[in-house]
Parts: structure tokens; C-alpha cells; sequence
């Protein structure tokens, strides 16, 4: 099942305006979060190590935050990464805690196409012999009737 | 959580499955949020690291905006303060058939 759905999932690209958040007034609140861009490999170490496509400093708060990204550094998202660096514990709070997340922006139809697809314009059936089978074999059959 | 959707929709959202990935919420974007990239967002590639439950990261991600002020499900870290999220955005290509008013993108010759 796994296959068959990402058969029908193309990689996407947006453009990122902002990210939507919430989450308490308790020190369980995380406080600096980094963001990075298009980056499939990270770990904890890597996210501590690498310079963040943007660092964002949340509030302490229960309202849903709408935090705005740096649009110009944003522009081509295949993927984000969200780096929840600390909380408002100050290293007493072990448990950071996120009730909501959300992200605004647009999508680009550019990236969407599946890059591996190849299109013929004069496509020759014997190119393209399924095992098994015989395509003039087929053709031959068909047109000789009984 | 199907109190939450709008009146006018009554089909169930009790369900809650995304795995199909034919499930959507089109129904719950609401005129402040019309950038929503919600259906852009490819839920099952979701990988959230020191996460105290299983999914729970992929859950609040999964939230609507209507539910946006649900105290469950949350995320919660393990082991730290740390959290790790790593989202991906997928061009949705399944059939909608629930989603009479959204705008689709434009096709490229």
C-alpha cells in the first residue's frame, strides 16, 4: 500500500509565509525554534550545528501564534524542519510541549512533475515488451482471425 | 472531533484516518485562513524525533484549524526539552470529490 500511495504523490514546493503555533503559558513552552529548509538528514546534532534557515524566538503564550518567516529565504520549500532548540524551563522543564501547528503560504505548481516519466512522440510497442507476452504476437493473432 | 466542522457538512469526521490519504478537510479552511497549506502537506512522511507518543507530532500537525484550541492530542518530548520535525510537502493528486469550492492550481501544458 505504501508504494502504491506514493506512486500518486509527487514531491511539492511551496512558498512559506508563516507558521502557525500554540502553545502554553506553562514552562513547557518552547522558546527558540529553528527552521530549516530542504534538509532530509538532520538530527539533533546536525540542527544544533548547522546555521538555521531562520531562528525564531516564540512566546510564552496560549494564543495561536502566527509567526511570519523571512519570505526571501522561504521561497522554495520541498521540505521543513523544525528544530524545538528549548523551552521556558530555563533546563528545569524536561518536557517541551506543542498543541497545534499549522503553515501558511503557497503552493507552486513548478516541481510538481514526476521526473522520471519519459514521453514518446511516436512510441514503438516493441520498446516496450511485458513479459509474458508478445506484442506482435498479439497483432498477429488479432489479424488473422480464426 | 466532528463537533467541531461546520454545520453545513455532515459527513463524519469521527474516523479521523488519514492513512488513505483520500481524506481531506476542505470543509474547515475558513476565509482567515486561505493560505492554509494544509493539504500540501504529506502526513505520512512526517518523522518528529524525541516524541513521548508515537505520532503525536504528525497528530497536532494533523489538526484542523477549527480544532486549533484542542487540548489533545499534543506533543510532548521525551527524554528533553528537544524536539525535531521533519515535514514534507506533497503536490495532492487524489481525487477530491467533497471539495466543491476550492480552487484547483493551474495545469501546465
Amino acid at each position: 500500500m505504501k508504494l502504491i500511495a506514493s506512486l500518486h504523490r509527487f514531491t511539492g514546493q511551496i512558498k512559506l509565509h508563516s507558521i502557525l503555533i500554540r502553545t502554553s503559558q506553562s514552562p513547557s513552552a518552547p522558546r527558540t525554534l529553528k527552521l530549516f529548509v530542504n534538509r532530509n538528514d538532520l538530527d539533533f546534532s546536525g540542527a544544533a550545528d548547522l546555521p538555521a534557515t531562520q531562528e525564531i524566538h516564540l512566546a510564552q503564550t496560549s494564543d495561536v501564534q502566527d509567526v511570519p518567516v523571512k519570505r526571501a529565504l522561504f521561497g522554495k520549500v520541498q521540505s521543513l524542519t523544525l528544530f524545538f532548540e528549548d523551552n521556558y524551563g530555563d533546563g528545569d522543564e524536561d518536557v517541551s510541549r506543542v498543541s497545534y501547528l499549522g503553515f501558511k503560504g503557497e503552493w507552486m505548481r513548478l516541481g510538481a512533475a514526476p521526473q522520471e516519466i519519459l514521453y514518446e512522440a511516436a512510441a514503438n510497442p516493441s520498446d516496450h515488451a511485458v513479459k509474458g507476452t508478445s506484442v506482435l504476437g498479439v497483432g498477429s493473432r488479432l489479424g488473422g482471425g480464426h | 472531533m466532528s463537533h467541531h466542522c461546520h454545520d453545513e457538512h455532515d459527513h463524519d469526521h469521527s474516523g479521523y484516518s488519514h492513512g488513505d490519504g483520500a481524506h481531506d478537510h476542505s470543509d474547515d479552511i475558513t476565509p482567515a485562513l486561505q493560505y492554509s497549506l494544509y493539504q500540501h502537506i504529506d502526513f505520512d512522511a512526517i518523522t518528529t524525533l524525541n516524541e513521548a507518543a508515537p505520532a503525536s507530532g504528525t497528530a497536532i500537525v494533523k489538526k484542523t484549524w477549527a480544532e486549533r484550541l484542542d487540548e489533545e492530542p499534543e506533543l510532548q518530548s521525551d527524554t528533553d526539552e528537544q524536539l525535531l520535525m521533519h515535514i514534507p510537502y506533497v503536490y495532492p493528486t487524489s481525487p477530491r470529490p467533497t471539495c466543491t469550492g476550492c480552487i484547483a492550481p493551474p495545469m501546465v501544458a
